[in-house]
Formats: structure tokens, C-alpha cells, sequence
């Protein structure tokens, strides 16, 4: 990265994946990379190496998260380093494969995207799940796509809590993008879900093609909801949820939510209260996946992020 | 069926013993939350839910094993379980845990078909489809559970509709244990969730059909109605290409349209690669339901067709 007088100038992105099934029964992504690996023309740019590909085949044919364990915290220095084994469990070969085929993780010769296509029973909408709030690229892609289909269109979640971000199957790549669409129930695939998906995916491919052909994108603003804390069901004595996801803050992702807010209703109907400390944004509301993880809802606070313009680096 | 039905031809009336053994089961599905939790949490610890002056309820459930990790079943589908041929099969066959449980439940609940089933199951269940709260019968001529459907349609604070299986389908559900019996389904719901409005609607509903149960027991009459019903009529399959991938989805204009009529021409189904339209065909109407349920994939069903019936239910009253 070498600065201008405006921003940063960076590399070309010339090669980049679409990553679908992640987790297998997450059906907009495994439903398009199918699509698209048997014809691709809808993803390719010119100039630029677009891969589909299917991240857990295993779990897609079973139609189910993960075989032994979830694909998308896989993806630690420990696991990437185990010695190959006959009885490593299946995601831990599949991460060690997919680190060959679009990493190493942390080299030069990793894929420059990989965008990893998520479905969540959440009421998010299209969500962008960032890693790193220094990524210009990434930033100015996704404003990019703000501008076109509407500040609307899209959320943006930035994860760099310390104790909750995870190695995910995209951090393989230089610039790894999720994009987390709901709400669609595991196991389902709904048209209208999969035409958003698709819509996006087209804008942020084009953007790389722009950026490519040598646009220049001004430094800009880019509303953010950067991860705070993770909340549990409240639970018996015996480690089972003992209440609800509260009808007043089931589907209002990204709604704010107050001290003294209803967030949970148990069983025998008593609401218990929100009594964090000020203003939150809470998302990821009532994941199906996320009940053996131990997470309700995450919260948020909103921050404006600065991106800095980029261009390509003409050497 | 074991109980004894009197026709008094005079009164047009149908009669039944008292309903004493009465069970609500959730968890057939293990991943159907609401049923699960209601009756793990909802139920069993809040015993007086169960009570009515004329009999208690009990409560469990159905599949145990698929609820402790929320699935919808270990090996097989135990809603398919309980056919007589299923249930009468050898069982040292069986590695299948749901045909075992089915077989486990069949001595615990019936035996099916005999004087000494239980007299009433009410099993919750929930779908990914957009049907609100559907209430499903086997035969219209089973007028005691056509009566409680009706009962629980005209007292709910949400709308209902009443569904039927196709008819001459042998039974095979957990709830045709019983002698009579019905299935709340409510949707939309994704499977692994519980979504605290379905849960309430469930309760709420329970709770009507032992008050209905009660009141029956004690001599209220339930005049005779016309059931107005969705019965099934055939399934509609995904188009698949030659590995039997699908090759398109429920077109939007369908999605979440559960119980409204489609007619010829009337999109169904969106192309994956060209976003085309493929149409109804057929010249009768039909009201599709189950509309992308997320376990029906697997069983080669994109939405059940359905049509609209009415039949003459019997009134009934308990013969002491």
C-alpha cells in the first residue's frame, strides 16, 4: 500500500472467490455457487479471476452446518498447521484444503476476495461482516454499493472484538468479505433472498472491475455497527435456556434498544429487562445456529468510519 | 377404531364416552421448537395448565432423542412411523431408533386401533411455511376431532384453517394412535428457532382444546356445522435436473401465499439460471400449501395442492 495525494494506492484484485456452503445448510450461497460453477458467465469480469466455490461439500450434501465442527472457526493457525491425518476431523482437512487452494493465509500468494455467502434466520437483511476497519478497499466497495442500491441496502457489521472475533473461512484471502442474508430458514431456499444476494454480489464485482480499469474512489464516510457483546438466553441450573427471545425485540435487527427494554420472555411469561449500558444496536437475533454457541442476539454501536480514497497502483 | 360409535339416527347426533386420557405431544419433530420447549417447560412445569375439572392432560415428548439435539429425527421420520404394517413389523429389524420409539410409543399410547388407545392426542408441530395456524384432521369422519378443529377455529384470536389428509391415505402419523386426534402445525417458523409469538399461539391453543375436551365431558352439545377445509390432493415437486439438484425455486409471487387458490398460468416456480417463470398448468384451481417447508426438500415436495371442501359434521355430545 502506498499513499497518494488523495488516499491509498493499492494492487489489482485479480483473483477472486465466491465462497457458498460454508455451512451447509445455508442455501442461498450453495444454491448460486452451483449455479455459477456450471456457468459462470453471470460472475465474470474482465481481467479478473472470479472461483466459485462450495467451502464444506460434505455438509452441503447432508444439508446440515457442519459434519464435525464448524468450517468458519476453523481457520486458526493451530488447525492450519496440524500434520495431515487420516482422522483429523472433516472441517479441519477442509480448512487445511482450502488454505492450499486460496491461501496461505498471510502470504502473498493468497486470493486477493474472498466473499463467503451466509444465510441467517435473523431478520438482518444484507449484512457485510467485516474483519478489519483499516481495509480502504473493502470499505470503499461496500459504499460503492451504498451509493447504488441505496444507503438501505445494506448493514455493515465490523468484528474486531478481541474476545469475539473468529478465524473465518474468507480470512484465507487478503480482503475477506461475509455477506450474512436473512432472514431464510436453514434447509430453504427463498427467491427473494437469493435475488438480493445476487444483486449485491454483482455491485461489488463490478466495483473490482471499476477499480481495476483505474477508477478512483474519493475518501468517505461509511456508517458502521461494530460488535460489543455477546448475550446469552438466560438458563436453568441445568444449562437449558429457560427464556425467550421477547416478541418486542424479536426481528428488530439493527433497531436501538435501551436499558430497561424488554429482551427476553420466560417460559412462564415474565419479561426480563435489557440493562446494558446505553444505547445498543442488537443483531443476529434468535440464530438458529447460535443457540449451542450460547448467543441470543450480539450488540452493537454505530460509528462512522473514515475510508480513505483508493486507486489502483500503476507500478 | 376401538370407541363404540352410537348413531342416534332420530337426533343425527354422535356420541362418544367421556375423554379421559388425554396427551399433548410436542418434539415428534425434534427441531419444532415451540412443541419441544411447550411441553418441556411450558407444560410439565406448569402442571395446573394440564388440569381441567374432568380429566388431567399429560404431556411429553414424542421423539426424545432428535429434541435433545434439535433435529427433526435420528434416523427417519417418526411421523411416518405409525402405520399398522410399521408398527406390527419384527423389531429385532429395526436399527432404526424412530421405528423402535414408534413401536415404544404405540405400547405406551394404544395400541393403535384397540380399546385401550388413549382417547385424544393433540401433536404440535411447526413449518417453515407461511400458514399461520393450521389445525389438521385426518377424515371428516372422525366428528369428535372435526368438532374440537372447529372449536378451536371459532374461539382463536388468530385466524385457523383446517386441513385434511388426503383421502383413503392409511394413517400414519404419531397422533393416529389415538383414538381421535388432531395436529396443531403453525408457521412460519424456521426449525431450530423458538419464536416466542408461535409459542403463545400454541399455549393459547392447547390450553382451548382442553377446555373444549372439558366442556365435552361434562355434556355441552357441539351442534352440527359444515366443516369448510383444505384437503390434500397431490404434491407439486421442485423441477431437478438429471442429479436431482433443483434447478429452480418457489417463484416469488407463490412464497409465503400459503391457502390462497393458484390458477392456470399463475407462477409457481423461478428459474435459478434465467429467472424464468414456469406456470401452473392444470385447469382446476388448487390451494398450495406447506409452501417451502425446509424438510419437505428431501421428501420431493416443493408445496402440497389442495382443495376446498365442506362436509357435514355431526354434532356430538358425551353418552354416560
Amino acid at each position: 500500500m502506498t499513499t497518494y495525494l488523495n488516499g491509498v494506492s493499492l494492487p489489482p484484485s485479480k483473483r477472486v472467490s465466491i465462497f457458498g456452503g460454508t455451512h451447509g445448510n445455508e442455501m442461498t450461497g450453495v444454491t448460486l455457487v452451483r449455479q455459477w460453477i456450471k456457468n459462470g458467465a453471470e460472475v465474470q469480469r474482465a481481467g479478473v479471476l472470479v472461483t466459485p466455490f462450495i467451502a464444506n461439500p460434505k455438509a452441503v450434501e447432508r444439508r446440515v452446518r457442519y459434519i464435525d465442527q464448524d468450517l468458519n472457526r476453523a481457520f486458526t493457525p493451530e488447525i492450519l498447521s496440524l500434520v495431515e491425518r487420516k482422522d483429523l476431523p472433516c472441517e479441519v482437512k477442509q480448512a487445511q484444503e482450502i488454505n492450499r487452494l486460496f491461501g496461505p493465509k498471510g502470504s502473498k500468494d493468497a486470493y486477493d476476495v474472498i466473499f463467503d455467502l451466509h444465510n441467517t434466520t435473523s431478520n438482518m437483511g444484507c449484512t457485510f461482516i467485516l474483519e478489519n476497519s483499516g481495509d480502504d478497499f473493502i470499505l470503499q466497495m461496500v459504499n460503492y454499493i451504498k451509493c447504488t442500491l441505496g444507503q438501505s441496502s445494506c448493514h455493515v457489521l465490523l468484528n474486531e472484538h478481541p474476545e469475539l472475533k473468529y478465524e473465518t473461512t474468507r480470512s484465507v484471502a487478503k480482503h475477506a468479505v461475509g455477506l450474512e442474508v436473512g432472514p431464510q430458514p436453514q434447509g430453504v431456499i427463498r427467491s427473494d433472498i437469493l435475488k438480493s444476494t445476487r444483486q449485491i454480489l454483482k455491485y461489488a464485482l463490478d466495483f473490482i472491475q471499476l477499480f481495476n480499469k483505474g477508477e478512483e474512489f474519493a475518501a468517505c464516510d461509511l456508517e458502521v455497527y461494530v460488535l460489543d457483546a455477546s448475550v446469552d438466553y438466560p438458563r436453568d441450573q441445568h444449562g437449558d435456556i429457560s427464556a425467550m427471545i421477547h416478541p418486542h425485540l424479536q426481528d428488530r435487527d439493527w433497531q436501538p434498544l435501551c436499558p430497561g427494554d424488554a429482551i427476553f420472555l420466560t417460559f412462564d411469561g415474565k419479561t426480563i429487562y435489557y440493562e446494558g449500558e446505553g444505547t445498543v444496536y442488537p443483531t443476529f437475533i434468535n440464530e438458529a445456529a447460535y443457540y449451542e454457541k450460547h448467543r441470543a442476539f450480539v450488540t452493537t454501536r454505530k460509528k462512522v468510519l473514515p475510508a480513505k480514497g483508493v486507486k489502483i497502483r500503476t507500478v | 377404531m376401538g370407541d363404540k360409535l352410537t348413531k342416534q339416527q332420530e337426533e343425527h347426533m354422535a356420541s362418544f364416552a367421556p375423554l379421559s386420557r388425554v396427551i399433548v405431544t410436542g418434539g415428534t419433530h425434534g427441531d419444532e421448537l415451540a412443541g419441544v420447549y411447550l411441553v418441556q417447560k411450558g407444560l410439565v412445569k406448569q402442571p395446573e395448565f394440564l388440569q381441567r375439572e374432568t380429566f388431567t392432560a399429560q404431556a411429553i415428548v414424542a421423539n426424545p432423542e432428535a429434541s435433545r439435539k434439535s433435529c427433526r429425527f435420528v434416523d427417519t421420520d417418526l411421523n411416518r412411523c405409525f402405520t399398522f404394517e410399521s408398527l406390527s413389523s419384527s423389531t429385532a429389524n429395526s436399527s432404526s431408533y424412530e421405528i423402535r420409539r414408534a413401536k415404544e410409543l404405540n405400547h405406551l399410547l394404544g395400541p393403535k386401533g384397540s380399546n385401550e388407545a388413549v382417547d385424544f392426542i393433540c401433536d404440535l408441530h411447526t413449518t417453515t411455511a407461511n400458514m399461520g395456524t393450521c389445525i389438521i384432521v385426518d377424515s371428516e369422519k372422525d366428528y369428535l376431532s372435526c368438532q374440537a378443529a372447529h372449536y378451536l377455529k371459532e374461539v382463536s384470536t388468530h385466524p385457523c384453517q383446517i386441513m385434511l389428509i388426503k383421502s383413503g391415505t392409511p394413517t400414519f402419523s404419531m397422533m393416529s394412535l389415538a383414538k381421535h386426534y388432531l395436529t396443531l402445525e403453525i408457521g412460519p417458523a424456521p426449525h431450530g428457532v423458538i419464536r416466542a409469538d408461535i409459542y403463545n399461539t400454541m399455549k393459547m391453543l392447547v390450553g382451548h382444546l382442553l377446555d373444549f375436551i372439558d366442556r365435552f365431558n361434562k355434556g355441552q352439545e357441539f351442534p352440527a356445522f359444515n366443516m369448510d377445509c383444505f384437503q390434500i390432493e397431490r404434491k407439486f415437486d421442485y423441477p431437478r435436473d438429471e442429479d436431482g439438484q433443483l434447478t429452480a425455486c418457489i417463484h416469488p409471487k407463490l412464497q409465503d401465499s400459503d391457502f390462497k387458490p393458484l390458477f392456470q398460468g399463475d407462477p409457481i416456480f423461478q428459474s435459478f439460471v434465467s429467472e424464468e417463470s414456469i406456470c401452473y398448468e392444470a385447469q382446476d384451481p388448487i390451494c398450495p400449501i406447506f409452501i417451502n417447508e425446509a424438510s419437505y426438500y428431501s421428501k420431493g415436495i416443493a408445496f402440497w395442492g389442495t382443495k376446498i371442501q365442506t362436509f357435514e359434521i355431526t354434532s356430538i355430545k358425551v353418552s354416560i
